[in-house]
């Protein structure tokens, strides 16, 4: 009795879970609008290689600093209520426009660099290129 | 007498219990923080900040030619245009009319003020006003948004929001006493 009931227990959990990671993963390839998700920011680049990543929040780079591998992509996603921009430390190399809230920029880096806010030179960063 | 002395004691009692009562009342009317500001108002007295220091970036712009000046008041235009966007979405989704109040009114009313002590002025004198204005104002509106507006926010997203503002308006105030220090050496 009670044997059975857990088989009828069981059965019921494993359909409700398979059919809830199959509508979650079904919304992601409905047509119409796209939102992006977190993967979408990962592989950023036409070239689908997957990038670093550093969220700006709170006048701070998060993380401050991060390895990479030399010649990758790193993409900086602006999740503060204000404006912000990346700009090289050494020799300003590269630099960024400025980023909006929600909105992202990449570049690639083949070597050490630390890097700053213009706008707010208080907020800066490191990548180790390895 | 004995009925007298039991009297007494029913007194003594009473006498003990109202008035570790009033000790109650007192410590809790203390502890509770008394609620001046609703949501609407908070959100009121928010963007009125930010408005005030675009308008005095404004002129600002029209009347300095010092270049880090300029730099400044751009940024104060770019920060504090992009967190009144920021706020009014989210009034909007919260359903949250900002509403005047005496807050709001006196921020206006200091600004109207603090605005004599730089607009008339030119040169080095007024890039020396507009940055001291902009260190007092920055360090009044910190204050104000973390002992006034923060603790009396009801809705936890609008307390969230006035929590990101900080780390902004204290990096202004970083950046306007840097200022104050050259424009002190010239």
């Amino acid at each position: 009795m009670s044997k059975r009931l857990n088989t009828l227990h069981l059965l019921r959990t494993g359909l409700i879970a398979w059919f809830s990671i199959f509508a979650f993963g079904g919304f992601q390839y409905l047509p119409g609008e796209h939102k992006p998700f977190l993967n979408d920011y990962h592989f950023i680049n036409e070239e689908k290689q997957p990038a670093d990543t550093v969220f700006i929040e709170d006048m701070k780079f998060n993380p401050g600093t991060i390895r990479i591998k030399k010649g990758s992509t790193v993409v900086w996603i602006n999740k503060d209520l204000v404006p912000h921009c990346v700009t090289s430390t050494t020799g300003r190399k590269w630099a960024s426009p400025d980023i909006e809230r929600n909105k992202s920029w990449k570049t690639k880096i083949s070597e050490n660099t630390d890097y700053f806010c213009a706008l707010h030179p208080s907020m800066k960063g490191k990548i180790i290129a390895e | 007498m004995k009925t007298n002395q039991s009297f007494h004691n029913k007194q003594k009692r009473m006498l003990t219990i109202s008035g570790l009562l009033t000790l109650i009342l007192i410590f809790i009317s203390s502890a509770l923080p008394a609620q001046k500001l609703t949501d609407a108002e908070i959100a009121s007295a928010a963007v009125t900040a930010n408005q005030i220091d675009i308008d005095a970036a404004r002129i600002a712009k029209g009347i300095s030619k010092n270049a880090e000046v300029l730099r400044f008041a751009d940024l104060m235009i770019k920060d504090h245009e992009a967190t009144i966007k920021e706020s009014n979405a989210l009034t909007k989704k919260l359903n949250i009319m900002p509403a005047f109040n005496d807050v709001t009114q006196k921020l206006i009313e200091d600004a109207e003020d603090s605005k004599k002590s730089f607009i008339s002025k030119t040169g080095a004198d007024f890039d020396k006003a507009y940055i001291d204005n902009e260190v007092k104002m920055h360090k009044k509106v910190i204050n104000m948004v973390e002992n006034d507006l923060i603790p009396q926010a009801q809705n936890a997203e609008l307390k969230e929001m006035l929590q990101k503002k900080l780390p902004t308006l204290r990096e202004h105030l970083q950046q306007a006493e840097n200022l104050q220090k050259t424009l002190d050496n010239k």
